[in-house]
């Protein structure tokens, strides 16, 4: 083959290679290849997102939304006796036994506030009682005070304490959340380094209607590997890199029509 | 010598040497024009090939120091305040802002672990952010420690789990939710894999990364089971005004394009005692922190006395990150009604 070699064709193709380079150089220095950014722009993350405080915040002092102010529950449930139980519908001479605060509360016609009209109760008419099989409002409240909560014994738990009352039926989380494993806590892991805020049962979960509110979830990944579908030039080609999106409602359908099968 | 037949076996194959560019009285003008050409068509390749660097940007080399810096470890703590100055004027120079740059060392008697209770996650995703926020991840293109999974109940599958679930509300009835960010391992591949050193794990647990010394070679996010590892592919961008100043050299620092980081369990919280900032946020305290050597912290308690569920138990990595269960989960079918 060596001696085959015809020496003038390798002679005559140098200069093409060169000017081959050259044409690639020049081309190369001009960027002919435009540059794509991939990088998206970044989520708007809702400020509530970072937010740390409790779903509740429950209030400090035993008080009810009454006209246009807090007052103190005690203030009109100042009654020696429990009111007229449940069962029955208040009478004509519960009503008048039932001893009604001397300051009056805030009223157009400044009457004296009642509790009851003929058929149904004025007032709490915003509690919408949702707490399972507890039904009745003295479970927690105590009878006579209020201000406080009721134990198994009929003794007054202060306001401040309920986790005393809702352990009364819910022993376990109450035994976890003694222990540190329920419920949220803050601050410093280390008590000897900082303080250490553990909130209370009503932190999270409404005395009325206890399961933890469903929230809105904050925006999902939009990462170089987990991002959404392309939807840009690169839509059509299969991307690894671009995972599927939107399956929730996909993987929701296909269980709905495994239960029907 | 030159001439040697044996050295130049074929006259063709030597261009230099061919007649036509060297003969007796030196350069011929054929000869002069096709070797200017070529080296002229050498150079320019060159030039272009060396083309990408007029778009360097400033701060896109390292600085003398960053590039001459040592190994953490074999830094001493005079070389750890000049490295920490540094990091202080590259962070106000790249943010313009003070940035308190700090290196707390693993606490003794410390053993970090973390616990997650699957039966309260509700999949809110507020400690992604809440953790983007603290540790100053890129927010584009976006880096996040921290991927929730939505699972079906009744399954531990992660191959039929979501990451990128947006209804209008959660916990949707039918799923359950996991997250999943570096579980801290005992045995951890990552650092086993590092052909550098750049990261390892330090006494109290936690893996942690050199980013300056860290070559980006993504071994590390390979070898991960948990794909816990997350690569700058480009610039991270952070707004200055969301830039958390109180950076750890270890941990949240300001990262450059190419590096790998993690989570860190927020070192620069919790090694002063303060906890992580996604167990701060989380808003239904699923999350639980504290030092397992401690026969009184949360986490010890869990550990002994609720029922705990190590994430890919089988792939021997013995995680410090667990999630356990309540004897009875939320009830997420019950519509929340109005009252108080």
């Amino acid at each position: 083959m060596r001696q085959n070699f015809d020496p003038s064709a390798r002679k005559s193709s140098a200069p093409w290679v060169s000017g081959a380079l050259l044409v690639l150089a020049l081309a190369l220095a001009f960027g002919p290849v435009r540059y794509e950014n991939i990088v998206s722009e970044p989520t708007e993350v809702p400020a509530g997102a970072t937010d740390t405080s409790t779903v509740w915040q429950p209030r400090p002092k035993p008080e009810a939304l009454v006209g246009l102010d807090y007052h103190r529950c005690s203030l009109c449930h100042d009654s020696k006796r429990p009111p007229p139980s449940a069962a029955g519908k208040p009478t004509a001479e519960a009503s008048k036994t039932a001893q009604f605060p001397e300051i009056l509360l805030w009223h157009p016609k400044g009457r004296h506030v009642t509790c009851h009209d003929e058929e149904k109760p004025t007032k709490h008419a915003e509690v919408a009682l949702e707490h399972g099989m507890n039904t009745n409002c003295f479970n927690c409240h105590h009878p006579t005070n209020r201000d406080a909560f009721v134990d198994e014994f009929g003794r007054e738990i202060p306001w401040d304490q309920p986790q005393l009352m809702c352990g009364k039926c819910h022993g376990l989380v109450y035994r976890d959340w003694q222990h540190g494993a329920h419920g949220r806590v803050n601050g410093y892991w280390d008590q000897t380094a900082g303080a250490q805020t553990r909130v209370k049962c009503i932190a999270c979960h409404r005395p009325h209607h206890p399961p933890f509110p469903p929230m809105e979830p904050a925006p999902g990944p939009n990462t170089l590997r987990t991002g959404p579908e392309d939807h840009g030039v690169h839509a059509k080609e299969h991307n690894p890199l671009r995972l599927r999106v939107g399956s929730t409602s996909e993987r929701t359908d296909s269980t709905s029509e495994k239960e029907k099968h | 010598m030159a001439d040697d037949p044996s050295r130049f076996p074929s006259e063709g194959q030597s261009w230099g040497k061919s007649p036509t560019c060297h003969s007796d009285s030196g350069w011929t003008r054929r000869g002069f024009l096709t070797a200017g050409f070529g080296a002229l068509a050498g150079a320019s390749a060159v030039a272009a090939a060396l083309s990408p660097l007029r778009h360097l940007a400033e701060g896109d080399l390292p600085s003398w120091q960053e590039f001459f810096q040592k190994h953490y470890k074999e830094m001493t703590a005079e070389d750890k305040e000049q490295v920490f100055a540094r990091i202080r004027q590259e962070v106000e120079k790249r943010f313009g802002v003070q940035a308190d740059v700090s290196d707390p060392p693993p606490l003794t008697g410390v053993e970090f672990v973390y616990g997650l209770n699957l039966s309260r996650c509700i999949g809110c995703r507020r400690c992604v952010h809440a953790c983007v926020k603290e540790n100053n991840q890129s927010r584009a293109p976006e880096i996040q420690y921290i991927r929730v999974l939505e699972m079906e109940k009744g399954s531990i599958d992660v191959e039929t789990s979501e990451h990128h679930f947006e209804p209008a509300s959660v916990p949707h009835p039918d799923k359950y939710y996991m997250p999943v960010q570096c579980h801290q391992c005992s045995k951890p591949p990552c650092v086993k894999v590092c052909p550098v050193e750049a990261t390892w794990q330090e006494p109290d647990g936690i893996t942690v990364i050199d980013y300056d010394w860290c070559i980006g070679c993504r071994y590390c996010e390979a070898a991960c089971p948990y794909w816990a590892r997350r690569f700058n592919f480009a610039e991270p961008q952070v707004p200055e005004e969301q830039l958390n100043p109180h950076v750890g050299y270890l941990s949240n620092r300001p990262r450059r394009k190419g590096v790998m980081e993690k989570c860190t369990f927020c070192l620069h919280r919790t090694r002063v005692g303060r906890l992580p900032a996604c167990l701060e946020v989380c808003p239904t305290g699923s999350r639980k922190f504290g030092n397992v050597l401690d026969p009184n912290s949360d986490v010890a308690y869990i550990l002994k006395h609720k029922r705990v569920y190590v994430f890919k138990e089988d792939v021997g990595t013995v995680p410090r990150f667990f999630y356990f269960f309540d004897e009875r989960g939320s009830r997420y079918r019950e519509e929340v009604g109005g009252g108080v």
